[in-house]
């Protein structure tokens, strides 16, 4: 991807899909008067069930172009395919699997709004949208991994940054970003509406980002191509190669001291779309399995588990307090977190919490087998 | 337990999070110092080759930001600019690969990438011990003049003459090739000097085997903010905890 833009505008979000399916999402540098140019390249060898075929592409780069903002981006994407064929092998080893060291999938599922009929881009707007769809695996299917790509825009753009309920009073109503969903957000991949996986987003500083004086011409990490998230749906597929359809869902939670289990709602325009990549077996027409017993099992076992601790510190009056409260599960992470702290800030005391929340989740998988 | 065509395996999905914030918020949201931490580690099972087996791959990451940010705000637009001084602190770092990466670019031979939550790879910098790896580190001043007579409420974008500052990043990468035992890295250093005609001052590249030395990725630093969003100016007394042990699951 290619950009160039001469004039004064704001960064902006980009969404690129392969008709249901979005292959990259990217924010603008921001332009200056004497223009700005910038290129990037991305590894899209996952997508490559996609990229043998037609596909129709469609970029979205929402943009206002006016005579104050004078900033127009004009966007160029290439395609570049290499032929590696001595790393590409389908070839069956002894033991009957693949041994090429680049083993793409065999199909890309969309978890979106499939809006590609109507040349628009199939994302999510949460929490107004309702992000659900019902897909049909193949029956021989070996491996599914479901991505997700989830970013936070408008009020959302710095949720980091977000207080918890409480202390929204404290600041006047034109502080944007205090929204009183904590600066804390879970992204959820459901299945059949059992929870499979979670990511917590890591903040993307966009290029107007803290502040715009940074990021000329070094852009914040990730700026460029925001990260996908990945939960593994493979222990799943003895329940979801049945030919039957199944539920996938996403959700993005803020913290809510006053919600149930602590999982409350956001602000506004956090976009998500996902996808399943599949990979077949090919000697096979038919996968089957069963669920272990999350809660009972060894860690090797199939299963779905999480385990979250967190500690949030929140001050608005000029005092910064630190939590880490009791009843807290003990073990390394808190042990980690504790000493990660003291390396990075000796000086922070450690006191008594003016918030704290830990939670842990195990799922018993055994209903879907 | 997953049958298909190749026998029966056991797949695995774990996921540990943790999460860690502070924020000294005053002026009504106009100046803030904030640290933030994300550690997410995933476990999942790589391509097999062989029928049952049941090995496990491990992804961790760490990811920090931290920062401070002072608005001034003009009384009088038309007669002195408002100002925005920041610091940045930010850093990731992680050892192993992503599910779908794992699964897209399976080794020859099964692999499994330890990985410890309380090793010392958590601190911005990287292991050259781990395969694959990367690290990266950002740290950045500026000091920004903005004006919104400038462009009819349009807000602080366009850095303004006699904006100052600059941006420093560290990058270093390694992973093994395929089909190879020997492990390839990739490094780069780069600084600017912000503002309304900024520069790139320096921009090394360096390769293993190739040219320039692999850079070390320094460790992250907290940024403790300034005046009265001093991250370690508490009210009260306080006295460094200590980290007590113990066992965990999950």
């Amino acid at each position: 991807m290619t950009v160039t833009s001469a004039g004064i505008n704001y960064d902006r979000l980009s969404l690129l899909y392969f008709g249901d399916i979005e292959v990259w999402r990217s924010t603008t540098a921001m332009p200056v008067r004497t223009g700005i140019y910038y290129t990037y390249s991305k590894d899209v060898t996952a997508y490559m069930p996609l990229l043998r075929t037609q596909q129709k592409v469609i970029m979205q780069l929402d943009n206002i172009y006016d005579s104050v903002f004078t900033g127009n981006f004009n966007v160029t994407i290439a395609a570049l395919y290499y032929d590696d064929a001595a790393s590409y092998q389908y070839s069956q080893g002894s033991a009957g699997h693949r041994t090429g060291t680049i083993n793409p999938p065999d199909a890309i599922l969309p978890i979106s709004s499939r809006s590609s009929a109507q040349n628009q881009t199939s994302v999510f707007s949460l929490p107004d949208d309702n992000a659900t769809v019902a897909l049909t695996f193949p029956r021989n299917v070996e491996r599914a991994v479901v991505t997700v790509l989830a970013s936070g825009s408008g009020g959302e753009e710095f949720w980091y940054t977000d207080v918890p309920a409480p202390y929204l009073d404290t600041f006047g109503a034109d502080v944007t970003f205090a929204r009183g969903h904590g600066p804390w957000r879970e992204v959820q991949v459901l299945v059949d509406g059992r929870l499979a996986g979670v990511a917590w987003p890591e903040p993307v500083v966009f290029t107007g980002g803290i502040s715009t004086g940074l990021w000329v011409p070094v852009v914040g990490m990730d700026a460029l191509d925001l990260p996908a998230v990945d939960v593994d749906v493979s222990p799943w597929l003895g329940a979801l190669c049945d030919g039957a359809p199944h539920e996938f869902a996403l959700r993005v939670v803020g913290y809510d001291a006053a919600a149930p289990a602590g999982l409350g709602t956001v602000a506004q325009n956090w976009y998500v779309s996902g996808q399943v990549f599949l990979w077949l077996d090919e000697g096979g027409n038919q996968t089957t399995g069963t669920v272990s017993d999350c809660l009972h099992s060894a860690p090797s076992r199939a299963c779905v588990r999480r385990v979250l601790t967190y500690f949030f510190f929140a001050d608005w009056l000029g005092h910064a307090v630190g939590a880490r409260g009791p009843g807290l599960p003990a073990g390394p992470d808190a042990d980690n977190l504790c000493q990660r702290q003291q390396q990075l800030a000796p000086d922070l005391p450690l006191r008594e919490p003016l918030q704290t929340v830990a939670r842990r989740r195990d799922y018993d998988l055994q209903g879907l087998a | 337990m997953i049958t298909t065509s190749k026998g029966s395996r056991n797949l695995t999905w774990q996921q540990d999070l943790s999460y860690y914030n502070i924020q000294n918020i005053t002026a009504l949201g106009q100046n803030e110092t904030l640290f933030q931490g994300v550690w997410p580690t995933t476990v999942s099972s790589p391509y097999y080759h062989h029928p049952q087996d049941e090995a496990t791959s491990t992804f961790s990451k760490e990811h920090l930001l931290s920062f401070y940010q002072a608005y001034g705000i003009s009384p009088d637009y038309t007669a002195v600019n408002s100002t925005l001084y920041a610091l940045l602190d930010s850093s990731q770092s992680g050892l192993g690969q992503r599910a779908l990466m794992d699964l897209l670019y399976p080794t020859t031979t099964i692999t499994t990438t330890t990985t410890n939550n309380t090793n010392n790879n958590t601190t911005g910098g990287d292991d050259g011990n781990a395969l694959p790896s990367f690290a990266t580190r950002q740290n950045g001043t500026s000091f920004y003049l903005w004006n919104n007579t400038y462009y009819e409420d349009a807000g602080a974008i366009d850095p303004a003459r006699g904006s100052t500052g600059a941006t420093e990043q560290w990058f270093r990468a390694a992973a093994l090739r395929p089909a190879s035992t020997a492990p390839r890295a990739y490094g780069r250093h780069a600084r600017a000097v912000d503002g309304y005609e900024p520069v790139l001052v320096e921009d090394v590249v360096s390769s293993s085997g190739g040219e320039g030395e692999m850079p070390v990725v320094p460790a992250a630093s907290l940024v403790v903010g300034g005046g009265a969003n001093v991250l370690s100016g508490f009210e009260g007394t306080g006295s460094p905890g200590t980290c007590g042990g113990g066992g965990a699951s999950g």
